[in-house]
């Protein structure tokens, strides 16, 4: 009897415990996650901004690409033109949902595009550019309160619930007073560090928030880091016959 | 012993006060320290100083998204001209591509079964390659474009040629109009595309990516969403009537994540084709496949006899395959098969085939895939061992007289302008087949051979 009763405290402690961990110190982990999806995802404005991506690896020249990006979320359309170097310029990828096209200038076809793919050989993944989908890709393993600068923080660390993502394993510091991310950390499979993402400036439009700002640290290759910077940012509307492909291939040379 | 511990705390001390090695990323100091070093313009060395994390500076406020007189609704180039301005250049552009390399190839005819043989049966062909793309493009508004690209390899005056000159016309920004000499892609398959019925020319198997050149054509497009519609008027030197214009007309649906095509073209004097495309992604992986109906064939069927006859039998034409690539890995593999109904069984020797094409009775098309049953198999490292240096396997099969071609290779790109690779042929196949023939158009090297390559000042301007 007595054993019985240690089992079932057993079990309640253990399934107790969990619930306590997500909630600990008034946390509600679901809703942080929400709450960065809801700033990075403009389900009710379409979007447009220029990105400029600097790329630093030791012993190469600086590579700089300037491109100009077009987002539907509410669509699941995104769109991506390079416009510097003069010698990309009209190059892009097209993003539906699940399918991605790139126009190949060359032989005059579309081929299939991955999202989780790097960016132009850079630090930066295709998918950086896209919405956020934290809550449809990862769940929450840990969870313990810190600080960053002169910010209280939470840090999060989540486990991919899918293989769609680039990175298994990822750990986010939030800002406690407003959820905004201001550094993730990538992990392999095996748990090594990937890559360093540091998020220092953001511009707020309504309830959106789009980081004007990201520093991302190639924690592989030592001296390897990409800066990328957003400028022109709007919502206003964007005509349907942007995100097609005929509209790819027009602005291609 | 409090001599030893002072010792030992000093000694601690000098150490943390080291500087830290750079490991790439930025250090403590640099990361929560008293704010931005003003003297560098490096955006790591203090991206979460006091200065932006003291006060919500950090924020730039742009208003409200659906004000339309803030920030957010438009302001900037990032506003309603945004995705006109990308059509627009007050600039002509003019620009291309160069090519040149060197070549050398050392081959046998049959497989050298001596020490003797391989010194002295082999042969030896050292080749130049140079050419260069040239192409115009003027956009003076966004509805309007013009562009032109010649084409010109050594020697010259015989390779010299307009693969593209055309006007591009927008109706509303809904319906795009492109008349003129223009580069036309309907199929998805990689090596060979029963489906790309437009296209002047096959498609290269060892540079697939490679423009094909297209007719002189009005080609009427009607994007609807992400579905779209394409009609083409196609024509000729040859053209002196209506009844002498080629048409075809092609729709193209999208229902996430499946692509399917559906077209028909017709042309005099050749055959009406019915063809069908489909693709789709998945996560690595991308799947594909494509057929055709032909009513007749272009030109005459060779029998078995030796005798050429007009031929109006249907026939089903298809393809299937996937691309695998894993980006971690570094690697991608083509799996390609091509069912060809027009194409010959056992009965017809493909050197008679080659005979006729010799003798013009027969376009030279038809020794590109002569056999009824292909596979390719194309697998690719874009690093090995060192990101300058990569690797990458090609297998052509021909089936319906077992013949085939494997060429494996390695590439370094010692510096930007310069790159060397070298690449092993291992033909087989009897002597009146595909690629066993010494004639073959598909195997160019033999029974074995060994080509190095050297790649000078290639590039895009």
């Amino acid at each position: 009897m007595n054993g019985r009763i240690l089992i079932i405290l057993g079990l309640i402690g253990i399934f107790g415990a969990l619930p306590i961990v997500a909630q600990s110190s008034g946390a509600d982990l679901d809703a942080i996650l929400a709450s960065i999806d809801e700033f990075g995802t403009f389900q009710d404005n379409d979007f447009t901004a220029d990105y400029t991506i600097v790329s630093e690896k030791p012993g190469e020249e600086r590579s700089i690409f300037e491109a100009r990006i077009f987002r539907r979320d509410s669509e699941d359309k995104f769109l991506l033109i390079i416009a510097e170097p003069a010698l990309r310029r009209g190059e892009g990828y097209l993003q539906v949902g699940d399918t991605g096209w790139s126009y190949d200038p060359e032989s005059r076809e579309f081929a299939i595009f991955q999202l989780r793919d790097t960016f132009q050989d850079s630090d930066a993944q295709n998918s950086d550019f896209a919405g956020t989908r934290l809550q449809d890709n990862y769940a929450v393993a840990s969870f313990e309160e810190g600080r960053l600068g002169s910010f209280e923080v939470y840090i999060l660390t989540l486990e991919a619930t899918n293989d769609t993502v680039a990175y298994p394993s990822t750990k986010i510091w939030v800002r406690q007073d407003n959820y905004l991310i201001l550094k993730q950390e990538d992990y392999s499979l095996s748990d090594r560090l990937m890559r360093t993402v540091l998020i220092p400036t953001y511009a707020r439009a309504g309830a959106y928030f789009v980081p004007t700002k990201t520093l991302i640290i190639d924690n592989l290759n030592q001296g390897e880091r990409t800066e990328v910077t957003v400028r022109n940012i709007s919502f206003a509307a964007i005509p349907d016959t942007v995100f097609n492909r005929s509209y790819l291939e027009r602005v291609n040379r | 012993m409090k001599k030893f511990f002072v010792i030992f705390v000093v000694i601690l001390t000098s150490l943390s006060l080291l500087p830290a090695q750079d490991s790439g990323f930025p250090t403590e100091d640099e990361l929560f320290g008293t704010g931005p070093d003003s003297s560098t313009d490096d955006p790591f060395a203090d991206p979460f100083g006091d200065d932006l994390f003291g006060s919500d500076s950090m924020i730039e406020d742009l208003g409200d998204p659906d004000d339309p007189d803030s920030a957010a609704s438009g302001g900037g180039t990032g506003g309603q001209d945004a995705f006109t301005a990308l059509l627009v250049s007050e600039a002509v552009e003019i620009g291309g591509r160069v090519s040149g390399s060197m070549s050398s190839l050392w081959g046998w005819t049959e497989y050298p079964g001596s020490w003797t043989e391989f010194t002295e049966d082999g042969y030896d062909r050292m080749g130049f390659d140079l050419s260069a793309d040239l192409y115009v493009d003027a956009r003076p508004a966004s509805n309007f474009r013009f562009f032109s690209k010649v084409r010109t390899g050594y020697p010259f005056a015989t390779n010299t040629s307009v693969r593209e000159l055309y006007s591009d016309v927008t109706f509303q920004d809904s319906l795009f109009l492109r008349f003129g000499k223009q580069t036309v892609s309907w199929g998805v398959a990689r090596f060979f595309s029963p489906a790309d019925i437009i296209s002047l020319t096959p498609i290269d198997v060892e540079n697939p990516e490679e423009e094909r050149e297209g007719p002189v054509a009005l080609k009427v497009n009607l994007p609807v969403g992400l579905h779209s519609f394409d009609a083409y008027l196609i024509g000729d030197e040859t053209v002196t009537t209506f009844r002498d214009l080629g048409l075809a007309s092609r729709a193209e649906f999208f229902f996430d994540p499946v692509e399917w095509g559906l077209g028909v073209g017709w042309q005099q004097d050749r055959p009406l084709s019915l063809v069908t495309t489909l693709r789709m992604p998945w996560r690595d992986w991308s799947f594909f496949g494509e057929g055709r109906v032909n009513f007749g064939r272009a030109e005459q069927k060779l029998t078995s006899s030796g005798g050429l006859v007009d031929d109006d039998a249907t026939y089903f034409s298809g393809t299937g395959g996937f691309f695998y690539t894993n980006t971690d890995a570094k690697f991608n593999a083509w799996v390609q098969y091509y069912y060809q109904g027009e194409g010959y069984d056992d009965s017809v020797s493909y050197n008679s085939i080659f005979g006729q094409v010799l003798n013009g009775q027969l376009p030279g098309s038809v020794l590109t895939a002569f056999g009824k049953h292909h596979t390719i198999l194309s697998l690719g490292l874009t690093e090995l061992f060192h990101e300058d240096l990569s690797a990458s396997a090609l297998w052509q099969a021909a089936w319906s007289d077992m013949s085939g071609l494997v060429s494996t290779g390695l590439s370094w790109n010692v510096f930007d302008g310069l790159g060397l690779s070298g690449t092993v042929y291992l033909g087989y196949g009897d002597r009146d087949s595909e690629f066993g023939s010494l004639s073959a158009v598909r195997n160019q090297v033999g029974r074995l051979g060994f080509s190095l390559t050297a790649d000078i000042g290639s590039g895009r301007f």
